[in-house]
């Protein structure tokens, strides 16, 4: 049995790091995440830890020595949030192009500008192409058991991605919340030791990493990622169950409340999931027909999964935390509609921007979603395709 | 130190068969460099000739663990490496001495992978950096593009060195035979179509084409070299006359017309020519990235692709170019007759100035000092770095059977002096008993050549003024005296 402890989204994710115990952990501080760095930073002081530390000059080099560290066929980890984020951004594509299994902790952030500290999710958002594993955690309970199934997910064979685990900033990532934590032991069995069959520190059997790759084989390399982004549904699947069988909390790609006969659904990830969870409780007991479809796993996009457990539905609201300026809704929105296009009977799908720059969400502006997803099955009318909550126009 | 003899029966770990440019100074460095490791080195690459050249997929020229990421980071990558392997040394699971080196151009390291460098210094990675410094970045014609030569139209890709094609006189505006003495892979680039009403040609962005500058009435026109990215709708360009693609046809010497050819200011095309004229530009649009060459021309620096007079494409400055030297981006013109106009920056005193263990500047010249230099880097605890002078027969316009003479004169003339800085002191390694007239540096060089006319000889004079004053300020940091 592992401890129960009081921790914030940052603490927890530093204590899964102290767990995992990567070989190289390389990170630049920004805010909201400097707590997870500060933490880890004391763990390797006191030498509790076997991890060289690379306290990096930038993102843009965090990222750099994390793929350098992985091809040399060491665990590595970094974290950040928004602006660190963009400054990866080149990096992070070569990272999952090389097939380099990273793990990065991202608190949530918004995206500059203007500048603003605050939780959205544009900063991963933004990032959803760039080949990345991404997973969405609700509270700090999930940030931390997120984090070790991500080691597990990443490292998988067939799989070999880089993952990024994200948790609401503030909300989630400076929020003090009762995490059930795992034995040390339980966690290095759970994820094993690592073992990179293209190490660049065997020297006997020399590889080269990131060779110069033209029209004649850059696309059946990009086919390759994209089979290992589809593979990696079910690896995803697999290894909730088995996280499952070892602390009792067990994970699916999505995370469904109270789907089975909801008429009235609303998807939504990170923190607000938990507050439109409250919300369907209390409106179940009054016996109204609602769900809640928390996004998980939005990389790779589970289509099929969300289109079954939506079927029967009769109207859909999509919550996103950012903006795809220009485009038709939010990314989780055109996704959702998108995976519901073959549905014979699909329910009709609005979407919500909310929550930018970390304006904050209430139990009340839930409920009045569902009101309207009341309003549109009954007029079967949708008058507005894209709204705004809890912004003053 | 083993002899040279007794390194040079060490096995090549940079094989042949890669495509850098014949007399290239960066394969010749890293052989000299992997030719003074004992112990098994793990390399990284910044983005760049020495990368794109060595590693096109399925090919690799390197027999030892090796790694690229991006243009700006070779020094932070091969820190995560290092950090892995201290890190996996230190819970036992590795027991081997490995050492790792990070090569990065002049663009990747005074210019956009300073701030990673900087941040490998400060951190104290067990590591030496060497920055073979071409002084420039290095740069072209689309695969696709039709050659005009003496055997008639032929693709870019079926020319070889040694065969004569057309180039235009810019003086004469005539018609003249050259002898290409270079063909150049350049990688892939965003290629763009340059539409004319009867040519299109495809080519980098930065490829220049001679355009007719129209300076009013009463006044000579001339042409100018402009770079796609210059040019509007509308400029008009010299082009062939009657270019009938993959047609071969021989050109008529005797019908050119000598003389200075005129513009007709009215119809767009040169008066009397018979195989030049004027069209103006249509239409310029980005086509896509594509694999792209690019040809040297003795003499006359220019060739005739799919129609229109092109320009040897060649190098942008980055701030390890030389103040006075001409690159496509520090062009020669009336307003700057020097070409490029600030000096270049002394990244190896800055990289001294983070009191790294061990500093030097070397040059494949000198293969000796060079060689005895890494391996002092090498067996030195922490950040290490050298900082190599890397001659380009293309960017630096010389021929490549000259790039060891040409590096030489770089340390007779005191442009790259050969020092080292141990613990913070400055010791000159070695120091040529007069120092040459800097004046030979500049007549080796094409990229020079403007300088040596006779008005800009107070911009010669100011260079060797520079030459002067860096040596004297080296000399008083090395504790030697100036020589009279």
């Amino acid at each position: 049995m592992g401890k129960i402890l009081g921790l914030t989204g940052d603490e927890a994710t530093a204590e899964a790091m102290r767990q995992i115990n990567p070989d190289v952990l390389a990170a630049y501080p920004i805010t909201p995440q400097t707590e997870t760095v500060q933490r880890f930073s004391e763990f390797v002081a006191e030498g509790i830890v076997a991890t060289e530390m690379v306290r990096v000059e930038s993102e843009h080099s965090a990222m750099s020595a994390c793929l350098g560290a992985a091809a040399a066929g060491a665990r590595a980890m970094t974290a950040t949030s928004a602006n660190g984020l963009a400054l990866m951004w080149e990096i992070c594509y070569i990272a999952a192009s090389y097939r380099l299994p990273i793990i990065m902790a991202v608190v949530n952030r918004a995206l500059s500008g203007p500048i603003n500290i605050h939780c959205d999710h544009s900063d991963s958002m933004g990032a959803r192409d760039a080949g990345w594993i991404q997973i969405y955690s609700e509270n700090c309970q999930e940030a931390y058991d997120n984090l070790i199934q991500a080691i597990r997910i990443a490292e998988e064979e067939k799989v070999r991605l880089p993952v990024m685990v994200t948790f609401d900033g503030f909300i989630i990532s400076h929020a003090m919340e009762r995490v059930e934590t795992l034995e040390d032991d339980e966690v290095s069995q759970f994820i094993g030791k690592y073992k990179n069959a293209y190490s660049l520190l065997d020297v006997d059997s020399p590889v080269t990493y990131g060779p110069l790759d033209l029209y004649d084989y850059y696309f059946e390399h990009k086919r390759q990622q994209i089979e290992a982004m589809e593979i990696s549904l079910e690896v995803i699947q697999k290894i909730g169950r088995e996280f499952g069988d070892l602390s009792g909390r067990y994970y699916d790609l999505m995370g469904n409340c109270h789907l089975e006969g909801a008429e009235l659904v609303i998807v939504a990830a990170g923190s607000t999931a938990g507050t439109v969870k409250s919300v369907v409780d209390e409106l179940r007991e009054r016996g109204e027909k609602v769900g809640l479809l928390k996004m998980r796993v939005f990389r790779p996009f589970p289509a099929k999964q969300i289109a079954e457990v939506l079927r029967g539905v009769k109207a859909v609201a999509v919550l996103d935390r950012s903006v795809s300026f220009g485009a038709q809704g939010g990314p989780i929105f055109m996704e959702i509609r998108s995976a519901l296009f073959d549905e014979i009977k699909p329910p009709a799908v609005v979407n919500y921007i909310y929550g930018l720059g970390g304006r904050d969400i209430g139990v009340d502006e839930i409920k009045r979603v569902y009101k309207n997803l009341e309003r549109i099955t009954h007029t079967k009318k949708v008058d507005e395709l894209v709204g705004y909550l809890g912004l003053r126009e | 130190m083993p002899s040279l003899k007794v390194l040079s029966r060490k096995k090549e770990l940079l094989t042949g068969g890669h495509r850098l440019c014949a007399g290239c100074g960066a394969s010749i460095i890293v052989r000299q460099v992997l030719m003074a490791a004992e112990d098994p080195v793990v390399m990284s690459s910044a983005t760049g000739c020495l990368e794109v050249a060595t590693t096109i997929y399925p090919f690799t020229a390197w027999r030892i663990p090796w790694i690229h990421c991006a243009f700006e980071n070779s020094a932070s990558t091969l820190s995560g490496v290092e950090a892995a392997y201290r890190s996996l040394k230190r819970q036992g699971k590795i027991d081997r001495t490995i050492k790792f080196i990070a090569f990065g151009g002049d663009g990747g390291t005074y210019d956009i992978g300073l701030q990673a460098l900087s941040g490998v210094l400060e951190r104290g990675h067990n590591l030496l950096y060497i920055c073979y410094d071409n002084q420039a970045y290095m740069n072209c014609l689309s695969t696709s593009s039709l050659i005009m030569t003496e055997d008639g139209v032929k693709r870019i890709t079926e020319v070889k060195e040694g065969d004569e094609v057309y180039a235009f006189d810019q003086k004469t505006y005539q018609l003249v035979l050259k002898k290409c003495i270079g063909i150049f892979d350049n990688g892939i680039k965003d290629v763009y179509e340059l539409t004319t009403l009867h040519h299109s040609i495809k080519a980098t962005a930065n490829h220049p084409f001679l355009v007719l500058k129209r300076n009013g009435r009463g006044k000579k026109n001339n042409f100018v070299w402009q770079t796609i990215s210059e040019m509007k709708m509308g400029d008009e360009i010299v082009v062939l006359k009657n270019l009938d693609e993959g047609e071969s046809f021989k050109f008529d010497f005797n019908k050119v017309k000598k003389g200075d050819y005129k513009v007709n200011r009215f119809k767009n095309f040169l008066i009397d020519n018979k195989y030049f004229e004027i069209e103006k530009v249509r239409d310029i649009k980005l086509v896509r990235p594509e694999p792209t060459l690019d040809l040297r021309v003795e003499g006359e620096h220019n060739f005739i692709a799919d129609g229109i007079v092109v320009h040897n494409t060649g190098i942008q400055r980055s701030s390890a170019t030389p103040e006075g030297a001409a690159t496509t981006t520090s062009p020669v013109g009336k307003a700057i007759p020097e070409g490029k106009q600030r000096p270049r920056k002394d990244l190896t005193r800055i990289v001294a100035a983070h009191d790294a263990p061990y500093v030097a500047q070397a040059n494949p010249a000198y293969y000796n000092d060079l060689i005895k230099k890494v391996q002092k880097a090498l067996s030195t605890e922490g950040p290490t770095f050298i900082n190599v002078l890397s001659p380009c027969p293309r960017g630096w316009r010389y021929d490549p059977s000259l790039s060891i003479q040409i590096a030489k004169l770089a340390v007779l003339t005191g442009v790259w002096p050969l020092y080292e800085v141990e613990k913070g002191q400055y010791r000159i390694t070695y120091r040529p008993k007069k120092r040459h007239p800097l004046r030979e540096w500049l007549e080796s060089q094409g990229r020079f050549r403007h300088l040596l006319r006779d008005e800009n000889k107070g911009i010669v004079e100011r260079l060797e003024k520079q030459v002067e004053e860096k040596e004297k300020s080296l000399l008083a940091l090395a504790g030697e005296e100036t020589s009279a």
